[in-house]
């Protein structure tokens, strides 16, 4: 087929595009995997026993698993489709994971000694490191059937920012089974959680958008 | 901003508005400027593919133009896919270190349509790989030039099942002509 042939069989009644699409897909996306995700919560872990004294703290984390979605939200957005520019969104991410940090370094070193340990780590191995990227995925599936087609053309980086969100999303779900109420171990666990949401998205989720 | 900028934006965004002649200038704008672009880019190997890139990169335009958004320039965004498909051949074609043959120099400068024609593939023949009612959809109304309802009435299908059928078959189409291209 030669390419003029081509163009005319593409420009033949293809009609009126939508705009916006790509917002439009990937907060879709994100809001029926976000929905499946808390839906998951009581059937693998069940809600925190003392929900009825703890709204404060559960909305608190809650709050910190969104701060987290918006900051990267927009490197999806920008990721999500071909040509992509992604330096100047970067600073909030960045300035997101250094304050998260500093907050945990501040608590750590003024909790007392005897309760530090416990404040950091809530006995035993935090289990927010695998909930979270557990409940993280349904969103990062949602997002990688809104995201595919719509022609990344850095899919390794696309992957990591649809695990970054998916990550963050979770944190949100994950909020209202967490029994650990520490700046502490928010500030440091929720983190690590996210960037291995990210890290496992770049990996493994860059494949599945290449074209 | 550059020339091509301006116009090719005013283009795009007539055809986002479902205005198919502007949508055929685009694309025909576009194929000269990613002729030139593949045949520089592929000087060192031997410009044989280029043609092929051009018709790979136009169709995967075509398929991903609802995610191009008029607020931002229309030159990035398709270079941005044309650079994609030249790394994608690129690294699927061995490395070659042969030089430009003198005879061929003039491919180097070519600007301009003029020879549009040979791609070493041919997407006729692809067509016959799909499955028979999307490529009998494809036929119809991208071909034969039905509207899709006409394509719908005589294959005896829903129209939103043509629509559908185009592009999923458009889609393996361009899967398969990547294929089809590695040696």
């Amino acid at each position: 087929m030669k390419t003029d042939q081509l163009v005319n069989a593409l420009a033949r009644d293809t009609g009126a595009q939508p705009r916006g699409l790509v917002e439009r897909r990937i907060v879709i996306a994100a809001a029926i995997g976000v929905a499946a995700s808390v839906l998951l919560v009581p059937l693998l872990f069940g809600f925190r026993s003392d929900m009825e004294h703890s709204i404060l703290p559960v909305m608190l984390k809650a709050g910190f698993g969104l701060a987290a979605a918006l900051t990267a939200a927009p490197l999806l957005f920008e990721l999500a489709r071909p040509n992509t520019r992604v330096r100047h969104l970067l600073p909030p991410a960045l300035l997101f994971a250094a304050a998260s940090v500093a907050i945990a370094t501040v608590a750590f070193l003024t909790a007392t000694p005897e309760g530090r340990m416990y404040a950091w780590l809530g006995g035993g191995v935090p289990e927010c490191l695998y909930r979270i990227p557990l409940l993280a995925l349904p969103i990062a599936i949602t997002l990688v059937f809104a995201v595919r087609g719509l022609g990344a053309t850095r899919p390794t980086l696309a992957g990591a920012a649809i695990g970054g969100v998916s990550g963050s999303l979770a944190a949100i779900a994950y909020a209202s089974c967490c029994p650990m109420d520490s700046a502490l171990y928010v500030a440091s666990w929720y983190l690590a959680a996210i960037l291995f949401c990210a890290a496992v998205g770049g990996i493994m989720l860059g494949r599945a958008l290449k074209w | 901003m550059s020339v091509y900028e301006t116009e090719l934006h005013a283009l795009i965004v007539r055809s986002i508005d479902g205005d198919d002649a502007a949508y055929r200038q685009f694309l025909e704008r576009l194929s000269a400027l990613f002729r030139a672009f593949f045949r520089r880019k592929l000087a060192l190997q031997g410009t044989a593919h280029a043609e092929d890139l051009v018709q790979e990169t136009l169709l995967a335009i075509h398929l991903h133009r609802k995610s191009y958004d008029p607020n931002r320039q229309i030159t990035s965004w398709v270079y941005a896919i044309a650079r994609y498909k030249l790394i994608d051949h690129l690294r699927k074609t061995p490395a070659s270190r042969e030089f430009v043959p003198v005879d061929a120099i003039a491919d180097l400068f070519s600007e301009e349509a003029a020879d549009g024609a040979d791609p070493g593939l041919d997407i006729e023949r692809l067509l016959t790989h799909l499955p028979a009612k999307q490529s009998t959809a494809i036929r119809l109304v991208k071909l034969e030039q039905l509207t899709a309802k006409e394509a719908a009435s005589r294959m005896g299908v829903s129209e939103a099942d043509v629509k559908i059928s185009i592009h999923r078959g458009l889609q393996k189409l361009m899967a398969l002509v990547a294929k089809e291209e590695t040696p």
